[in-house]
């Protein structure tokens, strides 16, 4: 006899779109607005050369899981096929040491989002049924040759990025098994938050939480994940890469004490689930690309850490706040991606 | 002079999977249980299986030889005798229209000469990477969705691809009438692939493609050569030249030093392709023909060397 599937979930209440009902939480997800100027199109860099005035090289990453994340491969499987009691489960990708990974995509992804959020960016994906209720200069870029300031560096259409993402695999041998409520898709036919003045309002984030809801075996959807304090490790790969570039990437990674954010991460989101913090144990960036070219063994010296690291974030940090940062979505961002925090998730339906 | 065999090299190598990999066939097959997009499958050893084409490796291999050159040296002909790569795109090559056999050489760009272009043959030649039979190989299904960052919904997909996380794929290189800088350069090339600096097949920026490389063995043959009696000289045949018998030799080197220069092997102010090296000579099969061979754990050393003459090309001495 199964214990533990989910009581049918009542959906949610729909008269009260809006959100202003008194009854129903408020949503756990804010809108960050787009900026008013239109975005800088230009052409971008390229992957022919090593540029001699841009940056290239590796940063090393190390992720905390803070609150249970679960980054979903889309597969349930039954409990015994992982080792687990329960009948069936909704799995993460595992190695083939068996440690959990997050794909180098979900990772990306959810970095691109918060670069794009506070540069002056367009949209990457959208959805075509919303397509006239984008602002036209947000529509994604579809001229190799005029990109904005993320597609620039993520990439777009017929047009490879200058970041090479890894999958992050934890140190970790284990994993937890966790129990999530029953979540519902979007509503923007029924919430009028998601619009203004019949164009959409911003783009959606997730609140981070200090805790994530764990409804328990009996009223959960059983889902494998990567419980509190398990560390990810990953590489980045960068180049020709500007100052302010890598700088705005090292704002997304939570490195400038000024806005402490923490990534949010894969499923969940709503109930608090999903939130990493970053540390750069090191970047890895050759002085002189001469000297790489022209020896078949690589100078040691070319690792940044501790003091000279902080110096150099900093310094690109800098570089990024006075040119490419638009600070009122940064303040934005960074009041619903803060971290640490003492807000709640909704216990409740939503 | 390219109708004359004078060195050979073979770089016997093993790429591994340092986490998920694809390259993609490019065709949907009709059955609905495969996933979107494939991994290439060939008929290899007696059944189906999928492999890295040799026009895959190529490819990357030739990108990144480009970006190197471009990075250190030119991307026109200069006047500073610095090796240069054109953009294979979209060059037109008028200038070698109408050119002697040598010119046309010596006119293309240094990866050109490496890789070929519409008026000369590749001297580099790159196998298919097959799995190696003793090595599990794994292949799994991964899914993905693109999200709507307005709505936090799906907006494409969900869709699924197939990726390779482990096996050994075992291939070979092949430079013939290669320089030493030529050598050098292909060296970079592998250690910057083992470093991660680039990868290989698709969906490169978001953690596919990365590979570690194994160097197994590498031979240096010059076909044309005996060794002499005493084993300490490598003697051409044919001619009076002759070297010692740990000598690494480009391809300048076994021709007169005016034809060398015509096609530009040597440069005006050298009149060496050469490099001493640890490892004696012996002779090849069937009683001529001399070669000397780096086995497992030793390649690095070749390259050192070879990146030595490349060094030399760009003016840095070492």
């Amino acid at each position: 006899m199964t214990v533990n599937r989910p009581s049918r979930p009542q959906p949610p209440n729909r008269s009260s779109g809006g959100g202003s009902s008194p009854e129903l939480p408020p949503k756990p997800y804010e809108f960050v607005s787009f900026p008013t100027e239109r975005p800088n199109l230009q052409r971008p860099i390229g992957h022919h050369k090593y540029f001699s005035d841009r940056l290239h090289g590796t940063l090393y990453l190390t992720l905390k899981v803070q609150t249970p994340l679960h980054v979903s491969t889309g597969v349930v499987v039954m409990g015994s096929d992982i080792g687990q009691k329960i009948p069936l489960i909704k799995t993460m990708v595992q190695g083939v040491d068996q440690k959990l990974s997050i794909q180098g995509s979900s990772l990306k992804g959810c970095i691109r989002s918060v670069y794009e959020a506070i540069t002056n960016s367009t949209l990457a994906v959208i959805t075509n049924r919303y397509r006239d209720k984008i602002p036209p200069e947000r529509l994604p870029c579809r001229h190799k040759e005029q990109l904005c300031p993320a597609s620039r560096v993520f990439g777009a259409l017929d047009w490879q990025g200058l970041l090479d993402f890894n999958d992050a695999k934890c140190e970790n041998i284990s994993f937890s098994t966790g129990f999530m409520p029953s979540l519902y898709r979007p509503r923007p036919d029924e919430r009028g938050a998601y619009f203004i003045r019949g164009k959409v309002a911003g783009r959606k984030f997730y609140y981070n939480t200090f805790k994530a809801i764990d409804k328990g075996q009996n009223s959960g959807i059983p889902v494998q994940q990567a419980g509190r304090e398990y560390i990810f490790t990953t590489q980045l790969h960068f180049k020709n890469l500007t100052a302010e570039e890598l700088g705005t990437l090292l704002i997304v990674l939570g490195q400038d004490a000024k806005y402490p954010m923490a990534l949010k991460v894969g499923g969940g989101k709503p109930i608090g689930m999903g939130t990493m913090t970053v540390n750069i144990d090191k970047i890895h960036q050759p002085q002189n690309l001469k000297q790489r070219y022209s020896a078949y063994n690589l100078n040691q010296s070319d690792e940044l850490t501790g003091e000279k690291l902080q110096q150099f974030i900093k310094e690109k940090i800098q570089a990024a706040h006075s040119r490419l940062i638009q600070k009122p979505q940064l303040e934005e961002l960074a009041a619903i991606l803060r971290y640490p925090t003492d807000r709640e998730p909704p216990s409740g339906m939503y | 002079m390219h109708k004359r065999f004078v060195n050979h090299c073979t770089i016997d190598l093993t790429l591994i999977p340092d986490g998920p990999m694809l390259i993609k066939s490019g065709k949907e097959g009709a059955d609905p249980t495969k996933p979107d997009m494939e991994f290439v499958e060939t008929y290899h050893a007696g059944g189906r299986s999928i492999y890295l084409p040799g026009s895959s490796l190529k490819g990357a291999i030739r990108a990144h030889a480009e970006r190197i050159v471009r990075t250190v040296g030119e991307d026109k002909p200069n006047s500073k005798k610095l090796p240069w790569a054109n953009d294979p795109l979209s060059d037109k090559y008028n200038y070698l229209e109408n050119k002697s056999a040598p010119d046309i050489y010596k006119l293309s760009s240094f990866t050109d000469q490496i890789f070929g272009n519409t008026s000369i043959a590749s001297r580099l030649r790159i196998e298919d990477a097959y799995p190696d039979k003793s090595q599990p190989l794994k292949i799994e299904e991964r899914n993905g969705v693109a999200i709507d960052r307005v709505f936090g919904s799906v907006a494409v997909g969900p869709f699924n691809y197939q990726v390779c996380t482990a096996g050994e794929f075992k291939t070979k290189i092949h430079l013939k009438n290669f320089t030493l800088s030529q050598l050098g350069l292909i060296g970079l090339v592998l250690r910057d692939l083992d470093d991660g600096w680039f990868g290989l097949g698709f969906a490169k920026s978001r953690g596919l493609g990365t590979v570690q490389v194994k160097l197994n063995q590498a031979t240096v043959q010059y076909p044309g050569c005996v060794l002499s009696e005493d084993k300490r000289q490598i003697q051409a045949i044919g001619s009076q030249k002759q070297w010692n018998h740990t000598y690494l030799l480009g391809a300048g080197e076994f021709l007169e030093i005016h034809e060398a220069r015509t096609y530009g092997f040597l440069k005006e102010n050298s009149t060496e392709d050469r490099q001493d090296t640890p490892v004696a000579a012996t002779s090849m099969d069937l009683g001529f023909g001399v070669q000397l061979t780096w086995r497992d754990g030793t390649v690095t050393d070749l390259f050192e060397r070879a990146v030595k003459s490349w060094s030399g090309l760009l003016g840095v001495s070492r």
